[in-house]
């Protein structure tokens, strides 16, 4: 992208904490004018107060972290974010202790390769003191404990069975509801084979704004909070979300402002998308946005921060597949989900 | 030559030999006209059992519009009340807006129901409450926001009537979709307090006057249908003053989700059915309007504000927030105690505005004053 694209919504305007001209906005280009330094200055500090507002690292016992790197660009603003965090460059050093876990969700064998060759280019420039495992979403499939292996794609004899579960589900919405749980699955998995129980995934305000409206679709209305929010708890496990305030507009132009850009992994996907919830409520906000409704996805956030399901507090069981929604065994979008998987999904259970 | 293949039978549970015509959106079942029918009446009856909607003897009132979803919700509320002995006074009660070319058009669909039903009609407009029709209302401040003060006057004009005709539930014909709607509506504005309560099947159930929802499982299409197959007469036309930007966005994607994956129509409404409001956020407390009497979460309900700024030119009062608002509001305020006090003595004038503005508010005070029936 070229910088001159980044302009054309300032005439003339006045970065909000200095007196330099402005030339980066937020979501809403009606609002907040940055120039350059500020606007980076602005994307690290939501970053870090995301962490610093909940508390998770002060006196923390358990400071080991599995750091999620999937090649998206939130995930390398990631693991630059934790890069510069171990090394006290603008804030206080933040008291963590990382494992980069790779997340591949190939099938080739010869893509694998790739991606592992690169990930051996990117070790020697970010976090290269600490340990690196690479894996892929199959792990989910392991009923066992698991040894994790170094320097080669761990889950890979597993690829065969995640393929035929994910296919036997005839539903589009289901499937890919499906590949969702089944991520959070694999990274549960991995990190108690590990013996580490904190792990951050770089999910950032788009992806967690449509995800809230597709559960809501979907019937967990009472767990949005909890899936779209920065600490997400479970037993013996908690997902960190820490750039849920930061959208994929402000990460795309700090990646390129800080020129982390070449970290990302890109591989070609193919775009035959069957229609399902999810692509329905991708196309609904894109429409919003385009009309100028900037603020939707932060709306959509804030608002599910403030809601809980109206049975907390009594009988705290969850759905023994996706772990968030109230139920006494499973849920019913779990129950959907098995009757269309046939009987490939109840050897998870 | 080989015979074309017919349709397929009904799917019915009954063992119906019918050839289907219908296809249920809600199930996707294969049904014949009075399968179809039946098993629409039979969710609808499960609805107010299952959520124990009525009491025998009560009296209750449906919101009638002339549209599909309240000629069907009237059509089958009697039906059932026949056919299960509900034991219930059935009367409908209309609202006329007073928007020439649309409404009179409906009402006449109305008085149709009422003599083919047989059911009691009553009859109020926005002149007779407010003093304003809506289309004096859009003379003054132009197609932009007047759904605003439709909305608001209608949902007061409708308790007014109900309890104009001693009915002690109100029964409105929302279906599916637009619960649908309105949940999502509710998330993307931000709306915590609305969003708790907008899936009831009964909302206001500790208030004198609580409403029902029975159509509230039923999906529009299916409603449209079921008109169709029992010969319904129903207006259609769209109101000329909707333009309803916001809500269009919303209401195109619920209808794309039916087609896609119907279920999730249902499971929105669910996700609303679980949604509450976390103990720290602050929620409204209700208050009565110090003018007409009415439940208000502020000092002036929405109406009487509406109608203040209607009556002094204001139209930016209660519909768009800004400074200037606030300093009309203070010397409203002001405008009240000399009035007041001008009243009172007998002897006041009203030195700050002009007689015909007075007049218009007296008789504007003293027509709220007469609602209380």
């Amino acid at each position: 992208m070229e910088l001159g694209n980044f302009v054309t919504d300032l005439n003339g305007k006045k970065c909000v904490k200095c007196d330099k001209d402005a030339k980066f906005t937020g979501v809403d280009p009606k609002k907040a004018w940055y120039c350059q330094e500020c606007f980076v200055q602005m994307v690290r500090n939501k970053f870090r107060s995301s962490l610093s507002k909940k508390k998770i690292y002060k006196d923390a016992d358990a400071r080991d972290t599995l750091i999620v790197f999937d090649g998206t660009l939130s995930g390398t603003f990631l693991l630059h974010q934790i890069n510069d965090a171990l090394k006290q460059i603008t804030y206080k050093r933040l008291m963590v202790k990382p494992t980069v876990l790779v997340l591949v969700s190939l099938t080739e064998d010869t893509e694998i390769q790739m991606v592992i060759k690169r990930i051996q280019e990117i070790k020697k420039s970010v976090l290269e003191n600490v340990r690196w495992v690479v894996a892929h979403l199959a792990c989910s499939m392991y009923d066992e404990d698991f040894k994790l292996k170094e320097n080669e794609c761990n889950g890979v004899e597993k690829i065969s069975d995640y393929n035929q579960l994910i296919a036997s589900c005839s539903v589009p919405t289901y499937r890919k509801e499906l590949e969702r749980v089944l991520k959070e699955k694999c990274l549960q998995k991995i990190a108690c084979s590990m013996g580490i129980l904190k792990c951050m995934v770089p999910d950032h305000a788009d992806d967690l704004g449509r995800l809230a409206i597709d559960q809501l679709c979907l019937g967990r209305g009472g767990s949005i909070s909890t899936l779209v929010t920065v600490t997400d708890k479970r037993p013996d496990f908690m997902l960190i979300r820490p750039l849920c305030d930061i959208s994929k507009k402000e990460l795309a132009v700090y990646n390129y402002l800080c020129d982390i850009d070449k970290h990302c992994i890109h591989i070609a996907q193919q775009n035959n998308q069957q229609k399902s919830v999810q692509t329905l409520t991708d196309a609904f906000i894109c429409t919003l946005e385009n009309e100028k409704f900037y603020s939707t996805i932060n709306t959509v956030l804030s608002t599910a921060a403030k809601i809980h399901n109206t049975s907390i507090g009594k009988d705290d069981s969850k759905c023994s597949f996706c772990n968030v929604e109230v139920a006494d065994s499973v849920c019913s979008t779990c129950s959907a989900i098995r009757e269309c998987t046939g009987d490939l999904l109840t050897l998870l259970f | 030559m080989e015979k074309r293949r017919g349709p397929p039978p009904c799917q019915s549970g009954s063992g119906c030999s019918n050839p289907a015509k219908i296809r249920k959106a809600k199930d996707g079942a294969q049904l014949c006209g009075p399968c179809f029918s039946r098993n629409f009446e039979d969710d609808v009856h499960e609805a107010i059992v299952n959520n124990k909607l009525f009491k025998r003897g009560e009296r209750v009132a449906i919101g009638a519009s002339g549209g599909k979803d309240s000629t069907v919700l009237a059509y089958v509320m009697k039906t059932l009340n026949d056919r299960h002995d509900y034991g219930l006074d059935l009367q409908l009660l209309s609202i006329d807006e007073g928007i020439k070319g649309y409404r009179d058009d409906s009402l006449l669909a109305v008085e149709k129901n009422r003599v083919e039903y047989g059911l009691p009609l009553t009859i109020l407009s926005y002149r007779d409450l407010y003093g304003w029709t809506m289309d004096d209302i859009v003379a003054k401040i132009g197609k932009k926001n007047n759904c605003t003060f439709c909305g608001v006057f209608r949902r007061q004009a409708l308790d007014r009537g109900a309890f104009k005709i001693g009915a002690t539930k109100l029964v409105t014909g929302h279906n599916a979709d637009d619960m649908a709607e309105t949940l999502l509506m509710n998330v993307l504005r931000g709306d915590i307090a609305r969003l708790e309560r907008c899936t009831n099947i009964v909302t206001g159930e500790e208030g004198d006057l609580p409403r029902a929802k029975p159509l509230k499982y039923c999906f529009e299409r299916d409603i449209v249908m079921y008109a169709r197959t029992n010969q319904l007469e129903y207006f259609y036309t769209e109101c000329i003053y909707a333009p309803n930007a916001y809500r269009g966005y919303a209401r195109k994607y619920v209808r794309d989700l039916e087609k896609v994956h119907p279920r999730a129509i249902l499971d929105l409404i669910r996700s609303g059915e679980k949604v509450s409001v976390k103990k720290e956020v602050e929620m409204p407390t209700l208050k009565i309007c110090e003018r007409c009497g009415y439940m208000t979460s502020q000092k002036l309900c929405k109406a009487c504000l509406l109608i203040e700024g209607l009556n002094t030119g204001n139209t930016d009062l209660g519909v768009r927030k800004s400074k200037k608002s606030k300093k009309v509001t203070v010397e409203a305020d002001e405008l009240n105690k000399e009035g007041g006090c001008g009243s009172g003595g007998g002897g006041g004038g009203c030195g700050c505005a002009g007689a015909e503005d007075a007049a218009e508010n007296e008789e504007t005070r003293q027509r709220l004053k007469d609602l209380q029936f």
